[in-house]
């Protein structure tokens, strides 16, 4: 083990916290994306990764810790606040925050709605600081452990994220599977690495590829607008938030509660391309079994809120480990963070802790300072929360359409990037309304140069002998969890088989 | 109401047919020589265009045994008679002709105002002082704002 670089991250931290504290220009950024990802948020149809998505194309100018501290900063605000429309509107602001409404809704029907909202932040706070402390401590560990992974391994972890994501993904595995091997596909169009030979190379920007950027708004950006507009059904506002604060005396007596579901949160967001929406459920439901008043559970309980909006706000820290170690996304938003460090001339994977010194610190920093201003942004906006989820959406989201647009266009500056961000969203709009999740397919196109890579010159070094696979310790006990994970998802699947339906 | 195990169906011989087209297209790649066989480019395409078809005949077959075979027209119907489906085929057309008929035929700022002007009359977000109003605020923001704010080049007329 190299301690050195395990004791590097931790030991940048004070230097780090130091120099972020003292950039006003750093600090207006954070405090903005805070806003704004407290505002998307909230606003339904405006989801964390779209919010992202569709900033990620702009920010290439600003300062690189300026551009990373503002779209983690709308991360972070989005994941708080999209609890605030789960509670008042029985509508998650953001799939991560499916399920603060269970009990966040009748909290608000029976006239609880602030304690409830209160509740929520609180635990998003909680939740960010302690997850990212997490990261913080597992990730250099992770990081060294990664430097000795040959080709097969890094092959079955991109295969083990890919296959991971598609069953837990969504409700079903059989779709997470198909959207996931459709982003492998797309991710082999363009240039290949090792022949330099075109694949797919239909049209001079077919050679060079699908650009990861237009790929994103599409499928998270443009697919929302469509599905949200093609309903005209306005929505019901359920209770008044009024002023809130950060409840210290709630999350002491739920602390508990809070530590599992951040440790829950972290271990599934460690999972690459699961994310907060699995780790909120998993949370709650850990949560209700653990609880003394199970029967309150779907009622009105806090424990319930407490449990689903800190998982869901601690998944950022765990998904950001995949990320930043191997360069394979924990989750949507941090598939957005990659690109982005791209952009800036950064490349995740297991070099990067010993190529950008502090660079870890300097995130986990930011996710702190970010945490702090949703908190303190919370606390301001809180009486003007009914006036934000009024806003209308047909102004928003056309709006947004045309953001994606320029968004689009600013990845590569070719109209073919605008092309395929339509495309992207036509096809995520399609595959949504079949009940298939897309952050597989985001996985899928991230890593497919990666697996492609990996497994042809494992293969080449070995003569094609697949049983070399086995031969390391660190192969085989991926190659196991692999087979546990296809195995109990198929036997998962088989039994929860639909039954013919006649007559419809 | 619609039936989605007929849609799921169709999705699935989609499914099938992209899945073989990638396959066949891999095999169409060079390189597949003994020595270099596993490095071939088109190895990896093949086996997940390979991997997307036996999972699209899985998919289509388990819409198949939920009764997929049975209320074609009952489907169509449903998709022709649906109202957001007439809804958001308007957006899909007005988004299409922004984004391939106007941009870079003509400067981005008037594209923009076009498409604001045109979807927001088509959502009727208000009277019509609201809906211009809002057509060139928004239009300013995205066209002329954000472009100064990050020195972005717009897309050029050809």
């Amino acid at each position: 083990m190299d301690w050195a670089l395990v004791w590097q991250e931790w030991r940048a931290l004070p230097g780090v916290a130091g120099e972020v504290l003292v950039s006003p220009g750093l600090l207006l950024a954070v405090l903005v994306g805070s806003v704004m990802g407290l505002i998307f948020g909230m606003l339904p149809g405006i989801s964390a990764v779209m919010a992202m998505s569709l900033l990620v194309g702009l920010v290439f100018k600003a300062p690189v810790e300026v551009g990373l501290g503002l779209l983690i900063a709308i991360y972070v605000g989005a994941m708080a606040s999209g609890g605030v429309t789960a509670i008042l509107v029985n509508i998650p602001g953001t799939p991560a925050a499916a399920a603060t409404g269970v009990d966040g809704f009748p909290m608000a029907t029976q006239g609880r709605a602030r304690e409830a909202i209160q509740a929520s932040f609180s635990a998003s706070f909680a939740g960010a600081v302690l997850g990212e402390f997490l990261t913080l401590l597992l990730l250099p560990f992770i990081a060294v452990i990664a430097l000795k992974l040959g080709d097969w391994e890094i092959f079955l972890v991109a295969l083990i994220g890919v296959t991971l994501a598609g069953a837990l993904a969504g409700k079903s595995p059989l779709k997470g599977w198909l959207a996931a091997v459709f982003g492998l596909i797309i991710a082999m169009v363009g240039m290949e690495e090792i022949w330099g030979h075109p694949r797919f190379g239909y049209t001079d920007e077919m050679n060079r590829g699908f650009e990861f950027v237009p790929a994103l708004i599409g499928l998270f950006g443009l697919s929302e607008v469509l599905q949200v507009l093609k309903q005209k059904a306005p929505y019901q506002i359920k209770g008044e938030s009024g002023r809130i604060w950060i409840d210290f005396r709630l999350l002491y007596r739920q602390a508990r509660n809070l530590v599992r579901s951040v440790l829950v949160a972290v271990g599934i967001g460690i999972v690459p391309g699961v994310g907060e929406s699995a780790a909120c459920w998993a949370s709650y439901d850990l949560a209700k079994r653990g609880s003394k008043r199970k029967d309150s559970f779907g009622k009105g309980a806090v424990e319930g809120v407490v449990a689903a909006e800190a998982a869901n706000s601690g998944t950022a820290g765990g998904a950001l480990i995949p990320s930043l170690v191997f360069g394979i996304p924990g989750s949507g938003p941090t598939a957005i963070l990659i690109a982005a460090l791209f952009i800036y001339g950064f490349r995740p994977g297991p070099m990067l802790m010993i190529d950008e010194p502090g660079l870890v610190a300097r995130i986990v920093v930011l996710f702190w300072l970010a945490a702090v201003g949703t908190a303190a942004g919370a606390v301001v906006l809180s009486p003007y929360f009914l006036r934000i989820l009024s806003s209308p959406r047909e102004i928003l989201l056309p709006i947004a359409a045309s953001l994606g647009v320029l968004g689009a266009w600013a990845a590569g500056f070719t109209r073919f990037d605008i092309y395929s961000m339509v495309g992207f969203g036509v096809l995520g709009f399609i595959l949504r309304q079949r009940g298939f999740p897309l952050a597989p397919m985001v996985l899928g196109i991230l890593v497919g140069g990666i697996a492609d890579l990996s497994l042809r010159r494992a293969l080449q070094t070995h003569s094609g002998d697949w049983m070399t696979m086995i031969k390391s310790p660190a192969s085989l006990l991926l190659l196991l969890i692999l087979f546990v994970t296809i195995g109990g998802q198929l036997r998962a699947w088989w039994t929860s088989r639909p039954k013919a339906t006649s007559g419809n | 109401m619609e039936d989605r195990q007929n849609g799921d169906l169709l999705l699935g011989v989609a499914f099938v047919l992209f899945g073989a087209v990638v396959g066949v297209e891999a095999l169409r790649m060079p390189y597949w020589e003994r020595e270099t066989f596993f490095l071939a480019p088109g190895f990896v395409p093949l086996l997940t265009g390979v991997a997307l078809s036996l999972l699209g005949v899985v998919y289509g077959i388990r819409a198949g045994l939920a009764g997929a075979w049975q209320n074609w027209a009952g489907w169509f119907r449903d998709l022709r008679t649906n109202p957001e489906n007439k809804r958001l085929m308007v957006l899909l057309a007005i988004v299409l002709v922004y984004t391939v008929g106007l941009v870079g035929r003509m400067g981005f700022f008037w594209a923009t105002l076009v498409f604001h002007g045109t979807i927001f009359g088509y959502l009727r977000i208000g009277g019509w002082l609201k809906w211009l109003g809002v057509s060139i605020g928004a239009t300013l923001f995205v066209a002329v704002l954000l472009p100064r704010l990050f020195e972005m080049p717009l897309p050029e007329i050809e």
